[in-house]
């Protein structure tokens, strides 16, 4: 949920109509080196549609040290990027929260008589374990939480313990990571949360963190205040039916389950026969080899129903610099109507441009949550 | 409570090869109440048509099974039993699977019973006459072993009634304000008391919220689609409902539907009972604050305006409570001086919006002006007036934005000590004033966009508030003391400005040009500035501390 700046007055400035003065701080640490320096033009994209959630670009001064060879820490060979966003007011008084923790992608620099600029494209810090193949199979017993399994694979792999907890679900049978070449440790174990209905991302501090997908509860919604557009989209026809098939590879008995969008005051009800549903039937299969038990096939298709159920809109928020917005947040914004005063949308995406706007990407919240009109 | 009706057949749909004793139809012998008239198995399927069923009022048909007398000679015999729909259109259905029976070979006629049976095929709504087709008919089948017969049947109809409930609205002390006046809270509560389902599964439920108005409305139907889209409110959920539902409403006359369906048949067909429920909302806001009081800081020339929740209880009396109250907003205004022709009469003007303050201060910076025309930047009157405060709050109750009442402070004497020259004020308090002699202009920009429609005609405006006065100053100056003066505070952020003879109001300065003429040396600065509003400031706690 939201992160609010750790003062009130700078938080509450967020919403004013007033003026503030913008703060971006980038920390640069390799090994024992490490430097702090602000960007001259810098934006960030937190995004949990995607597997690695970070990304960002960065513009340096042009007093930033130039990076010639792969030793200087501007280079993109294992330089970690710590970022803190917030806000000063008149009184010079600071509030800032961190936005992400990076890895350097690229790093391009320009030199002309005019010109002095280091540009700095920043990737998921998950790209450090995504990088870490495995070298030969590493086994997980059945049994194991899949907080467990997440535990003892990125210990495996970067020698530190991320302290998940206990999540409630465990794998029926033994996982072997590093069998299919064409995918990474972050993608496998991707692919293991998902079979569950959880998400695995990196937070805002760059903690490893395991998430429901949960799709927005309307009571948590944050009033928008000084949103500067909005815009929607009706461009999808979101599934009402889902289809959650299990494929072993071992020859355990298959299991399958089927979820519907079951009221009838839905504009999506699927219908009890056919041509009951004015809309008709979408029906999206959604098949994994991680599915074992049909409790697990059950609480997929009601998951992935539930999402579907509110991706009929995508709607777009722009508002003045505001890095304390996170994936996951309910807003209830205004759209200025007579008929409706408000809609209630659940973030998807945000990105922060420091010397522009910041833009958040919606979906409505799911009809089988909330069943406001 | 449920009610088992019983009825015998009346018709025969299919013989199958099966002998009546000693003669006549089918259904005659099985309904005849007689062990010596009787069906003797056949090859196939003796299917009879049962009825006729009239339906007890508010009831429907939820399952329905077989009895019937049989036995078999020698060494035993077996059939089966099932009950079926009859439709003119599709023909005979399945109601449940069918139950074998087994007779030891005694010869004595013994009276079956099979398992209550339903399936979607039930026709859980409608009566059914004693004609062809739609009906219910037994069916008897798989016959074997030495003589088995069957002498009479009966079909019983088990027939449930819709889910019965009273529901109430309470207020927010959870008095029932059915048909009455909810003033205490928001957010009644719509609750369904006891809900007799007569023994169904609970299916759903669904609170629809309308404004009289729209239930007044001809055509209007609760749970019609095209209505729904149009509540005030929906709720609902699987299952049985929760004891109490709460929806926050405006001020207003409402009905309330709440609907409850159970599943009847057995195959989930939706049996429901919608009720209403009338009620006001006259939600009393909460009480405003206890007490301001306004304090002239002679020293610095403003004034500190203090406001204090403390001594006043969340809510007055019938009143609704904040949901919150430390994140009540303080509303301040202030009075102009009072016959100035600036601002004219006494009128309030809002000078800062406190958040998430139901305690706290704020420092006015304003300076009186002056009543009279002004040449150069040389006045002196009237150097002091009059101003009073006042102080209320907004905040939210039951998710919505009330408002209080005002509370005013005492009138208090604020001076001027430089009549006719404007002021600039760094937003620091006491980092640096200056009282400077400017030339203003101001502009006024609000987003506008005009729209011409295909066909020409008077064009679509998509307009909005204007925003404030966006000053653009001509500031000069004679020393470089004082120029770097006036660039270290224009160099803030914003900047608070007090015309001469106008409103003050808060500037982002946006950029500034000097122009240094040689005569006298004059510094002639123009500084253009956006209108905003002053950052938030912190609460500070100051009365009944």
């Amino acid at each position: 949920m939201s992160t609010p700046l750790p003062s009130s007055r700078h938080q509450a400035a967020l919403s004013t109509p007033t003026a503030f003065t913008v703060v971006a701080s980038c920390t640069f640490i390799r090994g024992d080196d490490e430097i702090a320096l602000s960007p001259v033009a810098a934006s960030f994209v937190c995004d949990r549609r995607r597997s690695m959630w970070w990304s960002g670009q960065l513009t340096m001064a042009a007093n930033a040290p130039i990076p010639t060879v792969p030793s200087d820490l501007l280079t993109p060979f294992g330089t970690r990027v710590e970022v803190e966003l917030g806000v000063e007011l008149a009184d010079g008084t600071q509030a800032v929260v961190p936005f992400g923790v990076y890895l350097i992608d690229q790093s391009k620099v320009q030199v002309s008589a005019a010109t002095r600029s280091v540009e700095i494209p920043l990737i998921d810090f998950a790209d450090r374990i995504a990088a870490y193949r495995f070298e030969r199979p590493f086994r997980v017993p059945p049994g194991t939480d899949v907080a467990d399994v997440v535990n003892l694979v990125v210990t495996d792999r970067l020698g530190i313990n991320p302290g998940l907890a206990a999540s409630g679900n465990v794998i029926a049978r033994q996982r072997i990571f590093g069998l299919d070449p064409e995918l990474d440790p972050w993608r496998e174990m991707q692919d293991l949360c998902k079979g569950f209905g959880w998400v695995l991302h990196y937070d805002r501090g760059g903690r490893l963190t395991l998430d429901t997908t949960a799709v927005g509860d309307p009571s948590d919604a944050q009033a928008v205040v000084g949103a500067v557009s909005v815009a929607q989209v009706f461009e999808k026809r979101p599934a009402n039916v889902v289809v959650v098939r299990a494929e072993p590879s071992d020859d355990t008995p298959p299991v399958w389950s089927v979820a519907m969008d079951e009221d009838p005051l839905s504009p999506m009800w699927a219908g009890t026969g056919p041509a009951d549903s004015p809309y008709g039937r979408r029906t999206r299969y959604y098949a994994s080899p991680n599915i074992n038990t049909q409790a697990q096939a059950d609480s997929a298709a009601a998951a992935i129903l539930a999402r579907e159920a509110a991706a009929g809109a995508t709607w777009t928020v722009t508002r003045k610099f505001d890095p304390t917005k996170d994936p996951g947040d309910v807003l209830s914004v205004p759209v200025d109507d007579p008929q409706v005063q408000s809609v209630e949308i659940v973030v998807d995406s945000v990105a922060v441009d420091v010397l522009g706007e910041t833009v958040m990407e919606c979906r409505s919240l799911s009809s089988l949550v909330s069943e406001e009109p | 409570m449920a009610i088992v009706d019983t009825v015998r057949p009346y018709g025969t749909y299919t013989a199958g090869g099966w002998t009546i004793v000693p003669s006549g139809t089918a259904h005659g012998v099985l309904s005849d109440d007689d062990n010596a008239t009787y069906v003797l198995q056949g090859t196939g399927n003796l299917e009879v048509r049962c009825g006729p069923h009239t339906l007890t009022s508010g009831y429907r048909r939820h399952r329905a099974r077989i009895r019937f007398r049989g036995t078999a000679d020698g060494s035993g015999g077996s059939l089966e039993a099932q009950v079926r729909f009859l439709t003119a259109a599709a023909g005979s259905t399945w109601i449940g699977g069918p139950q074998a029976f087994s007779f030891p070979g005694d010869s004595v006629w013994t009276e079956y019973t099979m398992a209550w049976r339903g399936s979607a095929s039930m026709p859980t709504t409608g009566n059914l006459s004693a004609g062809t087709a739609p009906t219910l008919m037994a069916r008897f089948g798989q016959a074997a072993g030495v003589n088995t017969r069957v002498s009479e049947v009966w079909l019983d109809i088990d027939t449930r009634h819709a889910p019965t409930f009273t529901p109430t609205v309470v207020d927010g002390a959870d008095v029932d304000r059915t048909n009455g006046t909810v003033t205490d809270t928001a957010v009644p509560r719509i609750v369904f008391g006891p809900i007799d389902y007569d023994g169904l599964p609970a299916r759903d439920w669904h609170i629809v919220v309308y404004t009289l108005t729209q239930t007044l409305t001809p055509g209007f139907s609760a749970y019609d689609q095209a209505w729904v889209n149009q509540s005030v409110a929906l709720r609902g959920g699987a299952g049985a409902p929760p004891g109490a539902v709460g929806i926050p409403l405006v001020n207003d006359d409402y009905v309330a539907y709440p609907r409850v369906r159970s599943n009847v048949g057995s195959a989930a067909q939706a049996f429901p009972t919608v009720e209403s429920v009338a009620f006001e909302m006259a939600t009393v806001p909460p009480d405003p604050p206890a007490e301001v009081e306004a304090i002239v800081d002679e020293d610095r020339a403003a004034v500190d305006v203090c406001w204090d929740l403390a001594g006043t209880s969340p809510g007055s009396p019938g009143g609704a409570p904040w949901d919150d109250s430390t994140l009540i907003v303080a509303e301040v205004q202030r009075s102009g001086c009072g016959g100035g022709d600036v601002i004219p009469g006494d009128e309030w003007v809002t000078i800062q919006n406190v958040a998430a303050s139901p305690d706290g201060c704020w420092r006015d910076r304003f300076m009186p002006l002056v009543d009279a025309p002004l040449e150069d930047c040389h006045g002196d009157s009237p150097g002091d007036c009059m101003v009073q405060y006042r102080v209320r709050y907004w905040g939210a109750v039951g998710t919505f934005t009330m408002v209080t009442d005002w509370t005013y402070a005492e009138p208090v004497r604020v001076f001027n000590p430089t009549p006719g020259n404007a002021w600039l004020r760094h937003p620091v308090d006491g980092a640096l004033d200056m009282s400077i002699c400017v030339t203003e202009s101001y502009a006024r920009i609000r987003p506008f966009s005009a729209q011409q429609v295909i066909g020409g005609g008077l064009p679509v405006v998509v307009t909005g508030d204007p925003g404030g006065r966006d000053y653009t100053l001509a500031i000069s100056v004679r020393t470089i003391a004082e120029q770097a003066q006036l660039e270290q505070l224009l160099a803030a952020p914003l900047v608070y400005y007090q015309p001469v003879r106008d409103a003050d109001t808060w500037q982002a300065p946006n950029s500034e040009s000097v122009q240094v003429v040689k005569v006298r040396d004059i510094r002639a600065t123009q500084v253009t500035m956006v209108a905003v509003a002053p950052q938030p400031i912190d609460p500070i706690a100051v009365l009944g501390s």
